[in-house]
């Protein structure tokens, strides 16, 4: 079922056009060229970002060879969407920061405008596909927004110790020829962290790390996020675990598993349909935002896309920040 | 109080065991000898807790990307384009064997006896003093699944064990101790020194404090670069994978190893050299001084230690399980 949807889709993909001439700002979408652009920029401000060739024998001669995708690797995960909380005082100084936008007060709910099923099940529809596209950006912009007041509200200080998960499962049952290893006891190796003091209101569960991916998608002329998260001891998460880290409007509807263009391998991935749609609405928010004369350069769409993403992927702290 | 390192933890990216799935089947082969690979590590990072006053320090990883063997294709030693930007290098060792049976059975112990030596080796050789990275080798020990898509994998991060033991004051931030202007020269020289230097220069150097300008130099420039320096005006500068507030991390051991065997020094100043990748900001970095009660020469390799626990806290091997992710039989039921 899945490799004949793979086939599906790659077919589709080497049927479509490669988008020639920029129409980000009337569509959201972008070139090839643009895409590299954007990376570069992306790079530039933001250097744990890098550029990637992948796989020789899945290239694609549209983009550099050297520049298929992005990456950035070991990107800390706190903790899961569910234990995300906003109290109302955020909610309320939200709305007084956002002044007179009347976008901002029809909205109550705290992550999407309306449920997810209310829009999957519109997903087809044209004529609703605008009011989605401009619900999804408002519910991104909200999120996003949050996110920036958030940040203001905290400061940090030193807590060093790692929390550790007591194990709960043998790792591997037949490896028992192994435990006569020893090794002598040494004064000089720091003794794994007891945590020494553990909220149980708000107990950091585990720290997960994720790579992420960048990708460009012909079809949709867009770029295209990947996943591939680690539990605190390093072993890969399966798909049930990387959903508990996406925004539960989400999950397991635009957020799926698929194969990467450029690795032979499955990974979560955030399904590019209506990326387009909102780009176009973020920008446009973005520009009237600013006021400036000057409208959002494509350079800088990866940046913005990458704010979207993180109202999708909300505990994955990756770096998207223009400031350096 | 003894002078104790924050361990590394490994971080084995998944498509590293592609890449080694693809060497096994098209260049190995049933051929099990030691081969070259190439890690790398980020200095130590603490993330803030959202909506908490507390930070949480993130684990000392040495991590093994798809570019950790190198390209058959590439007879040059492409070594210093293989790793991301702000990081370091670690050459390591991998054992692949054949079998379940061949992990299980194979001699660890002379295998990493034999990591030890050649870590020695490097050290009085003055070898490592020319490439500092080699204080960093490592050996890794592995069994790949290739029909269940599983991987068994064991780390050994060796360190040379010194006796007596190092002594240490307790760390202090960099702001504590240099003015912000010396901090701001100490960036920026360190900053030149990155784009002058090779790969393999990065992750120890040497420190010289001035009144307000900083200078950094490499390991082997040691004699002329303090030449007229008070002792206690040494500093050696490490990329400190530990993101802990009170204990440093484990490349430092052996270069301290190597700086009481080859400059007799028993009391040195140490940077733990901690940066936000890209961001222009070492203030995360700490400074102590480590000392040795005595030194005595000797050209017996000391003891070592470093094979690396698995999640149970066990001195063993871990598993990664990719089937979930590369099983082509498996992919159909996580499909959505």
């Amino acid at each position: 079922m899945n490799s004949v949807q793979n086939i599906f889709f790659g077919l589709r993909e080497y049927l479509s056009p490669v988008l020639k001439n920029s129409k980000f700002k009337e569509t959201g979408c972008i070139t090839p060229e643009e895409f590299e652009a954007a990376g570069d920029f992306l790079v530039y401000k933001c250097p744990t970002w890098s550029w990637q060739g992948g796989e020789p024998s899945k290239r694609r001669d549209y983009l550099n060879p050297d520049k298929q995708f992005l990456i950035t690797r070991n990107v800390p995960c706190l903790r899961r969407v569910k234990q995300m909380e906003y109290t109302d005082e955020d909610a309320e100084m939200q709305i007084e920061s956002d002044g007179a936008d009347s976008w901002v007060m029809s909205h109550s709910s705290r992550v999407s405008g309306r449920p997810i099923e209310e829009l999957a099940g519109n997903m087809d529809d044209d004529e609703d596909e605008e009011a989605e596209a401009e619900a999804e950006a408002q519910a991104a912009i909200r999120a996003m927004e949050r996110m920036k007041l958030q940040d203001q509200l905290q400061s940090a200080a030193a807590e060093p110790e790692d929390q550790q998960d007591i194990p709960d499962m043998d790792d591997i049952p037949d490896m028992d020829d192994f435990d006569d290893m020893e090794e002598e006891a040494d004064p000089a190796t720091l003794a794994p962290a007891v945590p020494t003091e553990v909220d149980p209101g708000d107990k950091i569960l585990s720290v997960r790390t994720y790579d992420v991916f960048i990708t460009y998608d012909k079809y949709y002329q867009t770029p295209r996020m990947w996943l591939f998260g680690y539990d605190e001891h390093r072993r890969p998460l399966v798909s049930s675990q990387i959903f508990e880290d996406v925004s539960q409007d989400y999950a397991k509807k635009t957020v799926t598993i698929e194969t990467h263009p450029h690795l032979n391998m499955s990974l979560a991935s955030i399904h590019p349909c209506r990326h387009g749609a909102v780009m176009k609405k973020i920008i446009e928010k973005v520009a009237n935002d600013e006021g400036k004369e000057e409208p959002v350069r494509v350079d800088q769409y990866l940046i913005i896309f990458l704010k979207f993403m993180s109202s999708v992927v909300p505990t994955i702290d990756y770096d998207n920040t223009i400031s350096a | 109080m003894v002078l104790q390192f924050h361990p590394w933890a490994s971080a084995v990216e998944a498509p590293f065991w592609q890449v080694l799935t693809q060497r096994k089947m098209d260049i190995f082969k049933l051929d099990d000898s030691v081969k070259p690979v190439l890690g790398y590590y980020s200095t130590g990072q603490q993330v803030r807790v959202p909506g908490k006053d507390t930070t949480v320090a993130l684990p000392a990883r040495l991590c093994l990307g798809p570019a950790a063997f190198p390209d058959p294709e590439d007879s040059e030693l492409s070594g210093p384009t293989r790793i991301p930007a702000f990081t370091f290098l670690a050459p390591g060792l991998v054992k692949n064997t054949n079998t379940i049976e061949d992990f299980k059975s194979i001699d660890k112990t002379a295998l990493f006896k034999m990591t030890v030596d050649q870590i020695w080796d490097d050290i009085t050789s003055g070898r490592a003093v020319l490439d500092p990275s080699l204080l960093n080798k490592f050996l890794l020990l592995t069994f790949a699944d290739l029909k269940k898509f599983k991987f068994y994998y064991w780390f050994a991060f060796p360190a040379l064990q010194a006796d007596p033991a190092w002594t240490s004051d307790a760390m202090q931030e960099v702001s504590l101790v240099w003015t912000p202007a010396q901090t701001e020269s100490l960036r920026l020289q360190y900053d030149q020194y990155r784009s002058q230097q090779p790969v393999n220069q990065l992750g120890f150097f040497l420190v010289k404090e001035g009144r307000e300008a900083m200078s950094v130099a490499r390991l082997q420039d040691w004699n002329e670069f303090f030449a007229g320096c008070d002792p206690s005006e040494i500093i050696v500068g490490f990329a400190d994978p530990s993101s802990l507030d009170s204990h440093p991390g484990w490349p430092l051991r052996n270069l301290l190893a190597m700086i009481l065997q080859q400059w007799k020094i028993t009391k040195v100043r140490v940077l733990c050299y901690r940066e936000v990748p890209g961001k222009q900001d070492i203030s995360s970095s700490k400074l102590f001084a480590a000392q040795v009660a005595s030194y005595s020469p000797t050209t017996d390799c000391p003891k070592a230690v470093g094979w690396e626990k698995n999640a149970q806290g066990k001195l063993g091997p871990r598993l990664a399980d990719l089937a979930p992710l590369m099983d082509p039989a498996r992919l159909a039921d996580t499909a959505v």
